[in-house]
Order: structure tokens, then sequence, then C-alpha cells
């Protein structure tokens, strides 16, 4: 295994677990923040006949967490990714694909927060200096466009190896 | 495919084992028993080459063309 090799498997494995921390990290956070408050609510209103006012409330919270859940998607796909990569399985037309699945779970993320979050498309107000012009979404959603881009070519490359590898 | 690998022929008539000439030439074992079965795309001048040097033989002993 050569230098460039090794340094990749060593990074991806690093990757792999700030991924997998960030994504469960994530997921607790999305619990903490949005649902614990909503499903007491709903817990208590059960005997009551505030139950589907409850119940709206649950689903309203959990309609404008979608872009967050879009993007918890990509967190573990990466961490899918960076698994294989640190396995040693770098350019495979399955690495690509996953590629291509971050990239489609961030424009979910854009989707979805067009649609249902109530936060969207708030431009990012830094502290100092002028406000930024685009929103953290839209910018996400470039991203993902980039990544889903790059997976295709990703793909290409790994045939293109495959086509290689059969040449001795 | 019209070209057909010849090296199970040239191996049988130098009589030596696959084995033993993957090990000088360094190929893998197992490309050299795809190239025997003419199982794969394309042979690299270099991998030629060698496997003319060490069964000492023409590229064309070893490569058939039959259309």
């Amino acid at each position: 295994m050569d230098k460039i090799h090794q340094r990749l498997v060593r990074g991806s494995r690093r990757l792999a677990v700030a991924f997998t921390a960030l994504f469960w990290f994530g997921l607790l956070w999305l619990f903490t923040e949005a649902a614990w408050s909503p499903l007491k609510a709903l817990v208590a209103a059960l005997p009551t006949p505030h139950v589907w006012t409850a119940a709206l409330a649950l689903s309203r919270t959990l309609l404008d967490e979608t872009p967050a859940f879009a993007l918890m998607g990509a967190l573990w796909t990466a961490r899918g990714l960076f698994g294989r990569f640190a396995d040693g399985e770098a350019l495979t037309p399955a690495s690509g694909r996953s590629l291509s699945v971050i990239g489609g779970w961030c424009l979910a993320s854009l989707f979805f927060s067009g649609i249902f979050s109530s936060a969207a498309f708030v431009p990012y107000k830094p502290a100092f200096g002028a406000p930024l012009a685009i929103s953290t979404e839209i910018l996400l959603g470039c991203v993902g466009a980039m990544l889903v881009l790059l997976g295709r070519a990703f793909s290409a490359a790994a045939a293109i190896k495959a086509d290689l590898d059969q040449i001795v | 495919m019209p070209i057909i690998v010849r090296l199970d022929v040239m191996l049988a008539l130098r009589k030596v084992k696959a084995r033993d000439i993957a090990e000088q030439i360094g190929l893998n074992e197992t490309n050299l028993s795809l190239l025997r079965s003419g199982k794969v795309k394309g042979v690299r001048f270099e991998t030629l080459a060698k496997l003319c040097e060490a069964l000492d033989c023409k590229p064309g002993d070893l490569l058939d063309f039959e259309p």
C-alpha cells in the first residue's frame, strides 16, 4: 500500500468516526430540540380533549424539521462512504453512488426547507460586515448539486478503472 | 474475439508452470490465469515483453489471429 493510499485510509477512518458521532449527536439534538416538548405535550394531553391539537403540533414540528432529517440522511450516507474508503474501496461504482446520494440528500434538504420549514430562506446574518446575500439552505443545495455531479464523475472514473484492471 | 492467446501452448512447449512464470515476471497468478484463458481486455507491451523474455519466444508465438 503506497503512502497516498495509507493517508486516504487513515483520514477516511477519522472522518467516518466524526460523521458517526455527528449523526448520533444530531439525532439526539433533533429529539431534544424538536420532538421532546411536543411529545411531552401529546402524552400530557392524552386524557384530555386537546389531544388532537397536541398531535397537530407534533406533526407540524416534525414537518418543520424535515430538512434536518434529510441532512441526517446525508450524514449517515457520508459515514458509510468514508467507512468504505477506510476499508480501501476508494474508486468503486458504489462510492460514486454514495457521493451522489449525499448530494441528493442535500438537495432534498433544500427542497423540504422550501416546502415545510417556516425558517427557510432567511439570509444568514453574520455578527460583523454585510449579510450574506444567499441563505445557507441555497448554499447547501448548490453543494448538493455539485456532489451529485461529482458522484457521477466518480462513477465514470470507477468504470474506467474497472476497464483498465482488465488489462494485464 | 478473433485474438487467440497461445500462452498455454508455449508453457507446455517450454515445460514451465504458470505459477513459476507468474513469479518470474512479477504478475499476479490470477491475472496470468485470466490471460491464459483469454478473459482479458488487453495485454500491456511491458507484460508481453516480460513473457517473451521468460519463455524465449516472440509475441507472435503467444498471440494469434483467427478471423
